[in-house]
């Protein structure tokens, strides 16, 4: 039990912190309130991105200096800021607090909690604005980060530390495949895990509140909630806090990347982010460029998705993989904000309409994804059977649409179409259940090496479902050389072909 | 108009730090309603640099003579505000000095409010 001397001890102890010396203050004068964008003058001594009281209560932070004034953007309502309030500046940078106390939990871009539990009051004080890592303390990618989606592991792999951009129209599931991606992390977080574990962060930008609650939920009900910190900036909240939301993702995830560990951040997404910049600048009196858009807003993604990063053993190992999302509009992806990232990122997932209408989901587009770096990450175990996988699938899509002509074809292109159509099948998954690497592999193994040839197309999901269910049953062990990442070995292929001719005498449609 | 006309506009209304009602007058009838309101606004800007603003909580006439010495060179404008306790609270330009009771306390509570639970 604590006794009473040592209670007033450290009461005593908080107190020397404090102190009691006159307070000096630089201050200004509103001047002009207008559309979420405050003008005050006075101020001299303000710095760019410094945050500002207002004496009414709300706070703004500093995006434009002048001559005499300053423009100040706000980070609430700012209803009751009139002419002639007294402003203050803060002395401090626009940060967020960081803790471990922040996962599972729901906060605004300014830390402040939005799911009704206390608020968070220890913390690194990170600063939202930050020069991203240089080339001294990186290192090139080189582990990968398991989506649990058979496309993109095999075909688009994603490493720790890389920016894979996800693009395409409304409705598509890029939201579902980086929600899938976050679900997938939770076996790195079982104590008998061998994988290091990846902190996951889900920044959502301008969106539905209502979708951001339904997020949540399915996280709560995945258990990946327990992993993932959830920063919201919703359609309601002011422009300012939008534009602010994927820096403070950056921020927190930055604190965890210096403690060493891996951190993956979802920016949902960005173009609502420039939607709200747009605003902002425009307001300030910025000079308009193409599509409105301020002439740094090239700077103002590039700057933030430039803080993903791969930090070398030196500086603690840790790493930041970013997906940022972009939504385009009638399929469009050279308009100027997804053309924009899609240079700064290192790959993209591509989202087709098309491809999501005949019912392959995820609707990825093999032929215009790409993942630039994600290759040197992926593992060799996965690296053996996705090899071929990209050219045949290239392949059947081409030889597709020639047999569309209805014309004799050889043996050897009807084999081709034939195995494409597996694949394609194959490659199909659910919402929200991510696979784990080894049954991944087993599923591509079977189709990559023809043994699905003489299944129906239409069974081939059953066939995929009852496989991982046979071999998890009958030959467990064929799970363990598939999970260590090594190549396959040519015992183990003799055991999985004995045990896949097995499995395949018992199958029936 | 631009800013380095409007500045030498307003070095020329001023005599001594104190406006030159002659010139002033002279000035605001040559411009345009759109400059004079340009003209106006800075010499509200230039008045309020050249004043100090010191909110006392009672009227005190020693500490008066004393802020006097302090600032020889500017007109001081004394406000009262019981609601500083004690001490005084001086405004200079856009710098704000807090040195009354009021301000203590405040910070007192933003010390407990920030470092307990």
């Amino acid at each position: 039990m604590i006794n009473s001397e040592s209670i007033i001890q450290q009461l005593e102890k908080r107190l020397t912190k404090f102190s009691e010396d006159p307070k000096v203050q630089n201050i200004g004068i509103v001047e002009k309130n207008s559309d979420g964008i405050v003008v005050a003058s006075g101020l001299s001594k303000s710095v760019m991105g410094e945050k500002i009281y207002f004496e009414e209560g709300g706070s703004g932070v500093i995006l434009n200096l002048d001559e005499d004034t300053a423009s100040i953007i706000l980070l609430n309502s700012g209803e009751n800021i009139k002419e002639g309030d007294r402003v203050k500046r803060s002395g401090k940078l626009l940060s967020v607090l960081a803790s471990e106390d922040l996962l599972g939990r729901v906060i605004n871009p300014l830390g402040e909690p939005l799911d009704g539990k206390p608020k968070i009051k220890r913390g690194e004080a990170m600063p939202l604005e930050r020069i991203a890592a240089g080339v001294v303390e990186r290192e090139p990618v080189n582990t990968p980060l398991k989506t649990g989606i058979k496309a993109i592991d095999s075909m688009i792999p994603i490493g720790r530390g890389q920016r894979e951009l996800i693009i395409g129209d409304r409705g598509l599931g890029k939201t579902a495949i980086a929600i899938d991606t976050i679900i997938n992390q939770k076996p790195h977080f079982a104590k008998a895990s061998r994988g290091k574990p990846v902190i996951c962060i889900y920044v959502a930008i301008g969106q539905k509140q209502s979708t951001v609650a339904q997020i949540i939920e399915k996280l709560k009900d995945k258990d990946a909630l327990d992993y993932t910190i959830v920063v919201a900036a919703n359609a309601p909240d002011p422009a300012a806090l939008q534009y602010l939301a994927p820096y403070a993702g950056a921020a927190i995830s930055e604190y965890f990347m210096q403690k060493g560990l891996d951190v993956l951040v979802v920016y949902d997404d960005l173009t609502k982010h420039a939607w709200a910049y747009r605003q902002i600048s425009l307001v300030l009196g910025r000079p308009a460029g193409r599509e409105a858009y301020s002439g740094d807003i090239f700077y103002l993604h590039s700057r933030l998705l430039e803080r993903a990063v791969k930090m070398n053993k030196k500086n603690g190992g840790g790493s930041i993989t970013a997906l940022p999302i972009i939504e385009t509009q009638a399929n469009d992806i050279s308009a100027y904000i997804p053309t924009n990232v899609i240079s700064i990122t290192d790959g993209q997932i591509y989202l087709q309409p098309d491809l999501f209408n005949i019912g392959i989901r995820p609707a990825i587009n093999v032929g215009n994804s790409v993942s630039r770096v994600g290759g040197a990450a992926q593992t060799p175990t996965m690296k053996s059977v996705s090899g071929k996988l990209r050219l045949e699938l290239a392949q059947y899509r081409e030889l597709a649409i020639f047999a569309q002509f209805g014309s004799e074809l050889d043996e050897a292109t009807l084999g081709s179409i034939e195995r494409g159509k597996r694949l394609t099948e194959i490659l199909k998954q659910p919402q929200y259940e991510p696979l784990g690497e080894p049954f991944e592999v087993l599923s591509l193994w079977a189709v990559v090496n023809g043994f699905t040839n003489d299944i129906k197309v239409e069974s081939i999901r059953k066939f995929e479902k009852e496989y991982h269910e046979y071999i998890k049953r009958h030959s467990p062990k064929i799970i363990e050389p598939l999970s260590n990442g090594q190549k396959i070995s040519e015992a183990t292929v003799k055991q999985l072909e004995k045990t896949t001719n097995a499995f395949k005498k018992i199958f029936t449609v | 108009m631009t800013k380095k006309l409007l500045k030498q506009l307003i070095n020329c209304s001023y005599k001594n730090n104190m406006l030159n009602p002659k010139n002033v007058n002279s000035i605001a009838g040559l411009l345009k309603r759109k400059d004079l309101k340009q003209y106006i606004r800075a010499i509200k800007i230039q008045e309020k640099k050249l004043r100090v603003f010191i909110d006392m909580p009672i009227n005190n006439v020693g500490i008066k003579d004393k802020f006097n010495r302090i600032f020889p060179d500017k007109k001081i404008s004394y406000r009262n505000d019981p609601t500083l306790m004690l001490g005084a609270r001086i405004t200079a330009d856009d710098m704000l000095l807090e040195i009354n009771l009021k301000n203590t306390l405040d910070k007192m509570l933003l010390f407990i409010e920030e470092d307990y639970d």
